[in-house]
């Protein structure tokens, strides 16, 4: 789900993962370490004027690897 | 097929449904708060807008005799406006109440925008030559001097309904709880139709592309009718979403 909403944009903030999935922001900051840490995601802490903010995207082997997943539901049906 | 194998197909068609509806979720982000609808409706304003400019100016003067110039000059102050009051609202609303996104996929292979940009030329012409070939019909008679009113009437219907048809796409791709603006095309369409009835024909009589009252009371009433159906969507979205605590 996080890596689908992700692969749709270019970018997005922690703020606006939390809305689109629903999740609560222990769950999905966990979920974020795991694919950072597979390497399907980059975070980047930044700032928005005086308030932080974490910017989201997903990487080329994140691109990937959801476009070989989609490819594997397609052969499936 | 098996009941499994039945099943299998099932979830997984399911699953890729899901994928698709999530995949589709940043297009309806962009409308979230009304500002894409609030800029269409701007935009119309502004052609009408220019219609009215048109016919105030004195003929002698220099917007008159740099009509181009003109016409680009009002659109791009429209735009401009248009474009600050979204970026206004987006930095200040929405971003703060359900967060950033930058849409456009960085990885997106430039012969797919390519075909994007081939598809939206193509459809673009296609839809161009339907209404030229329809109006196309209509000419002759019009230009005998036979069928006047139902010749305007036709072409005041199928040049209201265009703009009628196109806010009734805009609809269909929204997310749920958008119901309500099917009251605001009916009131719209309803709107455009009284002003096909009451509005008379210009005299003498001219040819439906010359049709200016019409066509400016078409772009008032379009764009009054997209505009207020963008507040619409900010005012439930203020109501629905508070301003998120800050991540620190």
């Amino acid at each position: 789900m996080i890596v689908a909403i992700l692969s749709a944009v270019k970018e997005c903030d922690f703020l606006y993962l939390l809305t689109e999935t629903q999740l609560s922001k222990g769950n999905l900051s966990s979920h974020l370490s795991k694919l950072e840490g597979a390497g399907y995601v980059e975070i980047e802490k930044t700032f928005r004027g005086k308030i932080p903010q974490t910017l989201l995207r997903l990487t080329r082997s994140g691109r990937n690897a959801f476009g070989d997943y989609r490819k594997s539901l397609q052969n499936a049906l | 097929m098996s009941i499994v194998a039945n099943r299998f197909v099932v979830q997984t068609g399911s699953m890729k449904d899901e994928v698709s509806n999530y995949l589709a979720r940043p297009k309806r982000y962009d409308n979230i708060d009304g500002t894409g609808e609030m800029f269409m409706g701007l935009m119309m304003l502004g052609f009408a807008l220019m219609g009215y400019l048109e016919r105030v100016i004195p003929h002698d003067s220099f917007w008159t005799q740099h009509e181009v110039f003109f016409m680009y000059a009002v659109l791009a102050v429209v735009f401009a406006l248009g474009f600050a009051l979204q970026q206004v609202i987006k930095r200040n609303i929405t971003f703060p109440r359900t967060g950033y996104v930058a849409r456009g996929s960085a990885e997106r292979p430039v012969a797919t925008k390519m075909k994007a940009w081939i598809y939206a030329a193509v459809v673009g012409a296609g839809v161009a030559l339907v209404v030229e070939a329809v109006m196309f019909v209509l000419v002759p008679s019009v230009l005998h001097g036979k069928n006047h009113s139902l010749n305007l009437a036709v072409a005041r219907l199928f040049y209201a309904g265009l703009f009628v048809a196109i806010y009734g796409f805009w609809i269909t791709r929204m997310g749920q709880g958008q119901q309500w603006k099917w009251a605001i095309l009916v009131l719209m369409a309803a709107a455009l139709l009284a002003a096909g009835i009451l509005i008379p024909a210009q005299q003498p009589f001219k040819p439906f592309w010359h049709d200016e009252p019409f066509s400016w009371w078409v772009m008032i009433l379009s764009g009054t009718s997209w505009f207020a159906s963008g507040a619409g969507t900010l005012i439930m979205y203020l109501h629905q979403h508070q301003v998120a605590p800050s991540e620190s």
